[in-house]
């Protein structure tokens, strides 16, 4: 059995990460128990943020949010500030699981659980957002769109930990929406998700689930209507589709999913936006 | 699991096949491939030492060849491979089918050969309820990166082995395609009547073989035992 | 004086445990302590087919904390081919002998002092295979040469079975014939003839308890705490296994937090009381999530089939080929293969039937029985064809089911006559209830709307036995000694119903005793929604005997005739006089406290199928007759289905109670939902794919229909209780082809393979264009 770390400083946790071996980050534990459970991880320790004070906070501002990593998913859709700030964040993390999830499941262990997935990371996307990455070298700063390198592979180094997300503003009179679709049960993992952003010049578009990473896709949306948008997005979205067969799908069904949540997606935020 | 895919090495037939005779070639396209026997005409075993964010594992796999064809137009190799992970309770057993000829549609100075493969894949035991998705992404990796170290091997210029960090995507969005028919008729070897240099060439290509599959069965088990 | 009555038989009084069950309260088998005992961890095969080799316990030996490694060919050693067990075929070790046959089949089981040193202990077990060559489908099994089992070996508990006896060279356990008239040649001369190669895959069960067994050797005796369906079913087991006198093994239970046919037959229980019985220590084995996906599973079946009408659209042949997976073990699987290849003509009047039904070994886990046992799959393949039938002839599906649906009096093609099955009932209910005759919106866009209906019949099992002891207390309270399982179907409630209805007395003062073998009489088995029947005729006559004894008494109390005595609410009355029952007991023991027993049984008999022609004049003691209605849109673009209401009615003869009736159609039919849409076990070469909860499909409050309306139908049974029948399997037969019928009516594809995923539906769109 793995050995349970609880430092109670930052700083403990991070010395901690750079001395033991095979060290995992233990945030809220959804997905690590999972794993446990099933007799596939075997990480040797585990360091559990729990006890470190100030990574539960949520700062926000004009300019955007600042949120802790052991914030829970369910604050972060029910938080009046994120709700007002980054309202299209709000609307991913409200999607993920169930609320028994999302009531213990904290921001810094979703995303670097590095899941192709997950739903948090194509809003963070679209918005730009800043993985704060802590360790005994110090604090550094990833933008989200260099954050996930590989098929549940991030950016992260061994010894780092996630020591904040910043979130910038979601710009005024933008029109935004979340859109993600199961392939077979409804509460299933999703199949095919969109996270959209429409500003007054131009669309950006996170993916999840449609490739082995979360994607990220933009394009000049100035002089277009709501079709031409829609078939701009496609035609934007069409090289990051690159979606994984599996029991819930082939790759042609999942690349068709994935373009009619696009679709959905992005009308849903064009009409938004337009009726600001 | 079916996986099948193929790509294309910057060299003509000529001079990949050649490379197919080096064992020490091989070893080195093989990612992660530290020891490889040969403990009789049909049967290798190997060992295959992987690292990834820090974990350190090791598989031991055998090999065993179960037909050969050499013609001019086209060679193939068939295999069948097995592999064991104790601690993961699991096994593994993969009908893997190595094919080589020239590419038709490469550039007109003709010197681009095809390098493709069909794997029947049977993950049994804890990683099997669990890997299907890891491996077919998986695959892919492996695939780029052995092609990588075989065109290298080739002698292709840098800038050419670089280009196949796309090129060697195959079409259809970058994922593995099904290769139904097309498949050169497999012959067992006559008994009594081996060629030398036959032997040679299906002593390396299964080497190849191994390579893309085993290496597959390594790094999903490197996946699971960082836990992700 | 209401709140009484809502107590006995009609009445909707709330079940006693819901409270308890929802708060956990309950305490299940999980939950007892074992002290000292040992944690078993099973070590599973990584081979689909091989002979065993060495087995390299020492690892695991070595490591703290571990008391033994228990191979089996240690038990083999010890029992002999006592070790090969089950119901139908004496072919499942409780761990491997020589050969596995399936990936993930116990081959050592490891007893430690804690279950994670187990458990670990386990996975440090390895093991040498020489491979064999794996039968790893219905294909693979019918057509080639590799063979799961080198000869069948029936068990001796069913005569008929016993001509399979040392067969060799197939994997084909069991092969049921129906042959009514020539339907091959009412076929070739018939006007118009549907086709279809349907497949329902195999299911889990997923129930919310994990299997847990809990053995031990208690004065010679080996005593056992277990999550099971059948109690009486594992006493003769393990008395079987070890060579035991009946007296000398206890079989307890709790309730079970669920089951559906997860926990019947040999699961945890042989290899438990081998454990206990040749370590002489107190063994627990808990299955985890993981491994309960391999205790069994729902058969896996092909139908190849036809349905023909002639020039005035009369049903004149039926035809079908079912081949049941039943994967390595034959568990019950040749009883299912039999039970539903005879109805897989479907509830109608056809001339001529033919059906040729099989159980067939493959290199898989052992599938076993389902709620339903067999019936929906052929379900499936009946109600598409007759649909489609309808589609052909131009004719409507509901009204074109309702001309041939069998009636009352009817023999249907297996040679049985109907009663108590009132198909048209359940069928114009659940029309009525989706208003199946008003114009529908067929939606736009990308939407599409559609409507379908399914009717489903199914035999109760039979022959069976129910015994059932009652013990009136003189506070006029009493206490139920049956063996029946109160697995979440609520039947310790409505067992009290009945005798509290008899004996007009408050339904709460009775308390239902736990199967317990030493105690409680013998059951056959609480399944196959017999229990309610069965078990129920067996407490209303204890009852009705208990009721007899009090007015006995209360004759000669009153010093007149028996016949001029009444047992009522107040008390026994007659003569003018009345005593209240507690007064009436007191006098006759002259103690506080004192008990009164009686003792019934309730037995249902069958006429085996005619070995030529598979048909029987009383093949059942009753049927089951459902219907499910529809109504349902596509997502053109995505595939997904969106049940706006589901209707499912069921003749129960009579409800004893309303409410837990409801309950069980609607859950049977939310179930039947995640077969139509995406439940279903994925496996691959052998190996299970989706063996998880995070992967496994369920319906969650999400998939629910936005209507779903269950309909009690009331045909009541001149045998039954009351005229009641069991419920627990009726709302679960017609769904899929219900739903796949609406999918049918909304977008003209017709889809013959489940689960209808989106995916499927996209694809046969596409195929369509």
């Amino acid at each position: 059995m793995p050995f349970l770390h609880r430092p109670t400083t930052l700083a403990e946790a991070v010395d901690l990460l750079s001395i033991l071996d095979n060290a995992m980050v233990y945030g809220g534990g959804t997905a690590i128990q999972i794993l446990v459970k099933q007799g596939i991880l075997h990480a040797d320790n585990f360091v559990d943020l729990a006890l470190v004070p100030g990574l539960r906070d949520i700062e926000a501002g004009p300019q955007g949010v600042r949120v802790g990593p052991m914030v829970s998913l369910r604050r972060m859709e029910t938080d009046e500030r994120v709700r007002a700030t980054v309202p299209l964040a709000a609307a991913a993390y409200h999607h993920v699981a169930n609320p028994r999830v999302r009531n213990t499941a904290s921001v810094g262990g979703n995303i670097a659980h590095g899941d192709y997935r997950l739903d948090p990371p194509t809003a963070l996307l679209v918005l730009g957002a800043t993985v704060e990455a802590t360790s005994v070298r110090g604090t550094r700063e990833i933008p989200v769109r260099e954050f996930f390198t590989g098929f549940q592979q991030t950016a992260l180094e061994p010894d780092e930990l996630v020591s904040a997300i910043r979130i910038p503003a979601q710009p005024a009179g933008s029109g935004h929406r979340f859109e993600k679709n199961s392939s077979l049960g409804e509460n299933d993992w999703p199949c095919a998700s969109a996270a959209v952003l429409v500003t007054g010049h131009e669309v950006h578009i996170g993916l999840g689930a449609v490739a082995p990473t979360p994607r990220h896709v933009t394009f000049d949306a100035r002089g277009l209507d709501d079709q031409q948008a829609v078939d701009a997005a496609l035609e934007a979205a069409e090289p990051a589709l690159d979606p994984i067969p599996d029991v819930r799908g082939g790759v042609a069904y999942k690349r068709a999913l994935a373009r009619v949540t696009i679709e959905d997606a992005v009308r849903a935020a064009w009409k938004e936006h337009r009726n600001g | 699991m079916k996986l099948a895919s193929e790509f294309s090495v910057p060299a003509a037939p000529e001079k990949v096949f050649p490379l197919f005779f080096d064992p020490e070639t091989m070893r080195g396209c093989i990612p992660g491939c530290e020891r490889l026997v040969r403990e009789d005409e049909q049967t290798y075993r190997g060992t295959l030492v992987n690292e990834i964010a820090h974990v350190r594992f090791s598989a031991g796999f055998a090999a065993v060849i179960s037909s050969v064809t050499d013609q001019p137009d086209g060679k193939a190799v068939a295999a069948v491979l097995s592999g064991e992970d104790r601690r993961l309770g699991s096994s593994i057993k993969i009908d893997a089918r190595l094919t080589v000829r020239p590419d038709g549609e490469g550039d007109s100075s003709g010197d681009s050969s095809v390098v493709g493969y069909e794997m029947d894949m049977a993950l049994w035991g804890k990683l099997g309820r669990l890997g299907e998705p890891i491996i077919r992404r998986r695959s892919r990796e492996v695939e780029l990166e052995f092609a990588k170290a075989l065109a290298a091997a080739c002698g292709a210029p840098l800038d050419r082995v670089e280009a196949m960090d796309s090129a060697a995507k195959p079409a259809g969005g970058g994922t593995l395609r099904r290769l139904a028919g097309a498949r050169p008729a497999a012959t067992a070897p006559a008994a009594g009547q081996r060629d030398p240099v036959v032997e040679l060439a299906v002593a390396t290509q299964r080497l190849a073989v191994v390579a893309t599959a085993v290496s597959l069965v390594s790094l999903l088990v490197a996946v699971f035992r960082r836990g992700r | 004086m209401a709140e009484l009555r809502e107590g006995w038989v009609g009445g909707r009084r709330a079940r006693f445990d819901t409270a308890g069950r929802v708060r956990g309260l309950v305490s299940h088998v999980g939950d007892q302590p074992v002290g000292a005992g040992a944690h078993v961890a099973v070590h599973r095969s990584t081979q689909p087919h091989a002979r065993i080799g060495a087995v390299h316990t020492a690892d695991a030996l070595a490591m703290p904390g571990v008391y033994a490694v228990v191979t089996g060919a240690e038990l083999h050693k010890q029992l002999g081919d006592r070790l090969f067990t089950g119901p139908a075929f004496a072919d499942q070790p409780a761990l491997a002998y020589e050969k596995v046959r399936y990936v993930g089949e116990p081959v050592a089981a490891v007893l430690a002092a804690d279950l994670a040193t187990a458990r670990a202990a386990a996975d440090a077990v390895y093991v040498d295979y020489e491979e064999l060559p794996p039968v790893y489908d219905l294909a693979d099994a019918l057509t080639g040469t590799a063979f799961v089992h080198e000869e069948l070996k029936p068990s001796a508990v069913f005569g008929d079975l016993r001509h399979l006896h040392g067969v060799r060279d197939t994997n084909v356990n069991y092969t049921y014939r129906l042959r009514h008239g020539d339907a091959q040649a009412a076929r070739d001369a018939g006007a118009h003839t549907v086709t279809g190669e349907f497949w329902a895959p195999p299911t889990h069960h997923v129930p919310i308890e994990l299997p847990c067994t809990i053995a031990w050797v208690d004065a010679g005796r080996l005593e056992m705490l277990t999550t099971t369906q059948t109690p009486s079913y594992v006493r003769q087991t393990i008395s079987d296994l070890l060579g035991l006198p009946l007296s000398r093994v206890r079989v307890t239970t709790r309730p079970l937090g669920g089951s559906f046919g997860a926990k019947m037959y040999d699961r945890l229980e042989p290899l438990a009381a081998a454990l206990a019985w040749t370590t002489g220590r107190k063994v627990r084995i808990v299955a985890s999530r993981e491994e309960a996906f391999l205790l069994t599973t729902r058969h896996g079946a092909a139908v190849t089939s036809s349905l023909t009408a002639d020039g005035e659209g009369n049903l004149v042949s039926a035809i079908a080929d079912v081949r049941y997976d039943t994967g390595a073990y034959a568990d019950v699987g040749p009883r299912i293969t039999g039970k539903s290849g005879m109805v897989a003509p479907g509830p109608y009047r056809i001339a001529n039937a033919s059906v040729l039904s099989r159980c067939v070994y493959t290199n898989k886990p052992s599938a076993g029985p389902f709620r339903g046992f067999g019936v929906p799959q052929v379900t499936w393949s009946h109600e598409s064809l007759i649909d489609e039938l309808a589609h052909e002839l131009g004719e409507d599906p509901y009204a074109f089911r309702r001309r041939h649906l069998l009636r009352e009096g009817d023999e249907a093609p297996m040679g049985t006559r109907m009663h108590s099955a009132d198909f048209v009932g359940c069928l114009d209910a659940v029309a009525n209830a989706i208003d199946w005759f008003s114009p529908l919106d067929r939606g736009t866009g990308r939407i599409r709307r559609g409507r379908g209906v399914a009717v489903g019949v199914k035999a109760v099992l039979t022959p069976t036995i129910a015994n059932a002891v009652l013990q009136f207390n003189q506070d006029a309270s009493a206490t139920l000694l049956i063996s029946t399982i109160d697995m979440g179907q609520g039947s310790d409630t409505i067992m009290a119903q009945v005798a509290a209805d008899v004996l007009r007395m408050d339904s709460t003062r009775i308390h239902v005793v736990r199967a317990d073998t030493d105690a409680t009489p013998y059951d056959t088995i609480t399944a196959g929604s017999r229990s309610t029947y069965h078990t129920g005729n067996a407490v209303r006559r204890v009852a009705e005997a208990m009721r007899d004894k009090l007015i006995g008494l209360a004759a000669d109390r009153f010093g007149v005739p028996a016949s001029d005595v009444e047992l009522t609410e107040a008390g026994l009355r007659g003569g003018g006089q009345v005593v209240p029952v507690t007064e009436l007991i007191l006098g006759h023991f002259g103690a506080r406290g004192a008990t009164l027993t009686t003792e019934a049984n309730y037995t249902s008999k069958w006429v085996p199928y005619d070995k030529e022609t598979g048909r029987s004049a009383k093949v059942t003691e009753h049927w089951f007759a459902g219907a499910v209605g529809v109504e349902l849109a596509v997502d053109t673009a995505t595939g997904r289905v969106r049940i706006e209401h589901l209707a499912v009615a069921g003749d129960v003869g009579k409800a004893i109670n309303p409410r837990l009736v409801e309950q069980q159609l609607t859950g049977a039919a939310i179930m039947g939902i995640g077969h139509a849409l995406f439940d279903q076990l994925v496996l691959d070469q052998g190996q299970l794919i989706n063996g998880t909860l995070l992967d496994y499909q369920l319906p969650s409050v999400r998939d629910l229909p936005g209507r779903l309306t269950p309909i009690i139908v009331e045909s009541p049974h001149d045998d039954g209780p009351f005229g009641a029948k069991g419920v627990g399997e009726t709302g679960i037969l017609g769904v899929a082809p219900a739903v796949a019928n609406a999918v049918r009516d909304a977008i003209g594809v017709r889809i013959t393979r489940l689960p209808l995923t989106p995916e499927s539906i996209v694809t046969a769109l596409e195929g369509n264009a």
